[in-house]
């Protein structure tokens, strides 16, 4: 059986810690996107497939759900670097409740020594501004994974377009994946469709810090 | 596809086995805004499920599905039962009393625990902000005379305090363009191994700045600290204030 299918086993009968040990021994060394983009996300994907073979119940994803973020949590707390980078701000938008993709990116900006406000899910517009105003962050990311949602999270980005100091906006989640957001993107939003193009964002970000102070 | 008012008092379709809906109850029409096809009400993704477990071969079954109306979307239980084999009885039992219940209780939870942390993570920021500013007032920028400045520094020295101090030496330093800066190291507890580089920054900057650097006041085993820091720089040292100011101020 493979990894992704035994780990979501593991996360449908409530098996926190067995699942938290299977995460820390798949790989040496640890790598934490690498966990979330090769073992976890799979796993959350494989739950969704066993749904749809009506092996299991929505009820079943609410408990493997909770798994899965307790096996993430504990994974973001192993190590904090000390905060001196710049700012992200991530949220989900409004009555969007998937929320386990967001918190793993929060959980890799914060690796890379970023400031991170991780807001959650279903966060309603207006809420989002006044964070954004008052935290003032060089990076928005949004996540939308209900194929509904569409309008609402074009919505969010229009309105974040006139921020005077022109945060860069990310967009990520199912969305991303399932649907062609080209129309979106510009030169300040880009369209995620995993971890992988995340950090090939952080090091192109970082290049050009590195090329700008030296 | 015509309504029916004959059957049980819950969402109820007949459908035939392209989908096609041949018969529904009140309460379906109240659920759904239905439209010929039975697989319109049905989202995207539960596509492929009705279409596996919905037809004669499969039987009778209970299937979990997510349908919509409109841009709604709700869970469904969906019970299918073929009279024949060209027509099937179909029962919508939405789910979202027993699990919405459940999962928003769930989602108000989580929201409490992310609002506690984030209030948490502002207050924390606030704290730093305030350890930032007592660091930066732990360095004071004093003009002695038009060439001689003085930088008594306090406390222990750590990456963080170093890191808010630097910025403001080296502007002020650079403001009032004195020729020469003191410090004095008398009021500094300990520092670590990790600092060293960014207090040899400073150094650095200033004698590129074309600054004379003076240390005042520095213990045996912050000398020797200084001296692993092997700068190629001229620092000059001396050994108590009093000194310095009397040579350098008359
Ligand atoms: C688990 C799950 C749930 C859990 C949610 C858990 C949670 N709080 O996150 C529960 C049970 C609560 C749930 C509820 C619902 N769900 Co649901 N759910 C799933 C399931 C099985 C897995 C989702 C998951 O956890 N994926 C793992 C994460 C890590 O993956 P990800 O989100 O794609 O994130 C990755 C990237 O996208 C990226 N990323 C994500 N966000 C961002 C943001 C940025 C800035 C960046 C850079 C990257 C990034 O990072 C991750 C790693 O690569 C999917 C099936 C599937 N194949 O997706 C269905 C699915 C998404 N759900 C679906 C539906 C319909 C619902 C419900 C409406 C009904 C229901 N089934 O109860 C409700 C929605 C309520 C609401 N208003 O949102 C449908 C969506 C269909 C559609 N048309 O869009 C799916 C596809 C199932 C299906 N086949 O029908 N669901």
């Amino acid at each position: 059986m493979s990894h992704h299918k035994k780990m979501a086993d593991m996360f449908l009968n409530g098996e926190e810690d067995e699942a938290l040990q299977y995460l820390q021994t798949f790989q040496t060394p640890f790598d934490r996107m690498v966990a979330y983009e090769n073992l976890l996300t799979p796993s959350m994907y494989h739950v969704g497939e066993l749904w749809e073979t009506n092996e299991i119940s929505v009820a079943d994803e609410h408990l493997a759900t909770a798994i899965c973020d307790f096996v993430l949590s504990q994974v973001d707390d192993l190590q904090s670097s000390n905060e001196q980078g710049k700012k992200v701000l991530l949220f989900g938008v409004e009555e969007e409740q998937h929320y386990l993709g967001l918190k793993m990116v929060a959980s890799i900006f914060r690796e890379k020594g970023w400031k991170v406000r991780y807001l959650g899910p279903n966060l309603p517009l207006s809420h989002a501004h006044i964070q954004v105003n008052s935290f003032k962050p060089d990076v928005i990311g949004v996540s939308a994974a209900l194929s509904y949602r569409l309008p609402t999270l074009k919505k969010v980005i229009e309105s974040f377009m006139n921020l005077e100091w022109e945060p860069t906006i990310l967009i990520g989640g199912r969305m991303a994946k399932k649907h062609d957001l080209t129309s979106f993107t510009s030169d300040r939003v880009f369209v995620m469709k995993d971890l992988h193009d995340l950090q090939a964002w952080l090091e192109e970000d970082q290049r050009n810090i590195n090329a700008t102070s030296s | 596809m015509r309504q029916v008012h004959d059957q049980l008092p819950v969402p109820f379709v007949t459908i035939d086995r392209k989908f096609y809906i041949l018969e529904y109850t009140p309460e379906a029409s109240e659920l759904l805004n239905l439209n010929p096809s039975f697989l319109e009400s049905v989202d995207q993704d539960s596509h492929d499920k009705v279409i596996k477990w919905v037809n004669p071969d499969a039987g009778k079954v209970n299937i979990e599905i997510n349908m919509h109306k409109e841009s709604e979307v709700f869970l469904i239980d969906l019970y299918v039962h073929w009279k024949n084999d060209l027509q099937a009885e179909v029962i919508m039992m939405p789910k979202y009393e027993a699990n919405n219940h459940v999962s928003g209780m769930l989602e108000k939870l989580q929201k409490r625990l992310n609002d506690t942390n984030f209030e948490l993570l502002e207050e924390k920021d606030k704290l730093e902000a305030a350890v930032d500013q007592n660091n930066r007032l732990s360095a004071p920028y004093i003009r002695l005379t038009t060439d001689t400045a003085l930088i008594p520094l306090f406390g222990d020295l750590d990456e963080r305090k170093l890191f808010a101090i630097k910025d403001q030496v080296l502007e002020e330093a650079h403001h009032y363009n004195h020729d020469r800066i003191l410090f004095d190291f008398t009021g500094v507890g300990a520092f670590n191994p990790e600092s060293l580089h960014l207090l040899r920054d400073i150094f650095k900057s200033l004698f590129y700045m074309g600054k004379e650097v003076v240390i005042i006041g520095i213990k045996p085993d912050q000398a020797r600290k200084l001296n692993e820091m092997s700068i190629q720089m001229n620092l000059k040292y001396m050994h108590s204030l009093q000194k310095a100011i009397e040579k350098y101020c008359s």
